[in-house]
């Protein structure tokens, strides 16, 4: 019973985490910079992956409610249908590639894995909605900005992972 | 503290590779396209990529001005609030696109071979 209260705290935190990471990354003008319609830097995959290396239920559970909070403050149904795609891909890319190369991948693979596929999740809902033609003509930049964002955002994962692992064993202890 | 892998550099290669394709796909079978469909709100229009002229196009609070102009279309000036439409640039190859999000707008070019219909289904 202690577990399941706590898996249910860490879960609410780490969402309101991921809910932070997102609404600092709405804050900031990249759409100004990088004229892709759609690019995000995907901040919250951070949360994600770093969760995957912990529990990979509440990993799942994080990206989910993250994606309903999003859309509940700042979304709309067509926002939803796109982050939904894209979190769902991205999660069990993550997790694939997770389970099969284990510890031999470090965060940056992970999360370039994750914005990738996140990407890729986002251009399936548009050439549903768009056509296939329209999807194709963006998937090209739409996947290199999500490896790129992956690798940076990864790079900081790895710096920080370790950290908030021993402060958490820390508190548990 | 987590150090970048081999594996890493292996499976970010294999990404970008991926990617790319979309993009050899798009490169190898595109030419000039022939039409510009313009869908808003209020419905779908078509326009000659040869012929310039220029569109004012009108979606709730937002103006956009489309220019077609040699064989190219852009959108030149729009109120919308991230300008992502007028950053797009110049477009003029058989699938490529503009879009307009907070205007609900779609600007695409299609070649007279695949109706737009069979495209979008």
């Amino acid at each position: 019973m202690r577990s399941r209260v706590r898996f249910l705290l860490f879960t609410s935190a780490y969402a309101l985490f991921a809910l932070a990471l997102s609404y600092i990354e709405a804050l900031l003008p990249v759409s100004a910079l990088i004229p892709i319609p759609g690019f995000k830097l995907g901040m919250a995959n951070i949360v994600i992956a770093h969760l995957l290396y912990t529990d990979k239920l509440q990993a799942f559970t994080v990206s989910l409610l993250k994606v309903a909070l999003t859309a509940l403050l700042f979304g709309t149904p067509t926002t939803f249908v796109y982050s939904f795609a894209g979190a769902v891909l991205s999660y069990f890319a993550m997790l694939a590639v997770f389970v099969s190369l284990g510890n031999k991948i470090s965060g940056a693979g992970l999360c370039a894995v994750g914005g990738m596929f996140h990407n890729a999740g986002q251009l399936i809902v548009t050439s549903a909605m768009l056509g296939v033609n329209t999807a194709l003509a963006y998937a090209t930049p739409m996947l290199f900005s999500g490896i790129i964002c992956g690798i940076a955002l990864g790079a900081v994962l790895n710096l920080i992972s370790e950290r908030i692992r021993a402060t958490l064993a820390h508190i548990y202890s | 503290m987590k150090k970048l892998t081999v594996t890493d550099i292996i499976v970010i290669v294999l990404l970008f590779a991926l990617s790319s394709l979309p993009a050899l796909h798009f490169l190898l079978s595109s030419q000039g396209g022939e039409y510009v469909i313009i869908t808003s709100p209020d419905g779908e229009s078509s326009y000659a990529l040869n012929e310039d002229r220029s569109i004012e196009l009108q979606s709730g609070e937002w103006l956009l001005s489309v220019e077609i102009k040699d064989s190219k279309v852009k959108v030149s000036k729009s109120n919308c609030p991230d300008r992502v439409c007028v950053h797009t640039g110049s477009i003029s190859k058989d699938g490529s696109a503009i879009v307009c999000l907070p205007a609900q707008v779609t600007i695409e070019i299609y070649s007279g071979e695949e109706g737009h219909d069979a495209i979008s289904g």
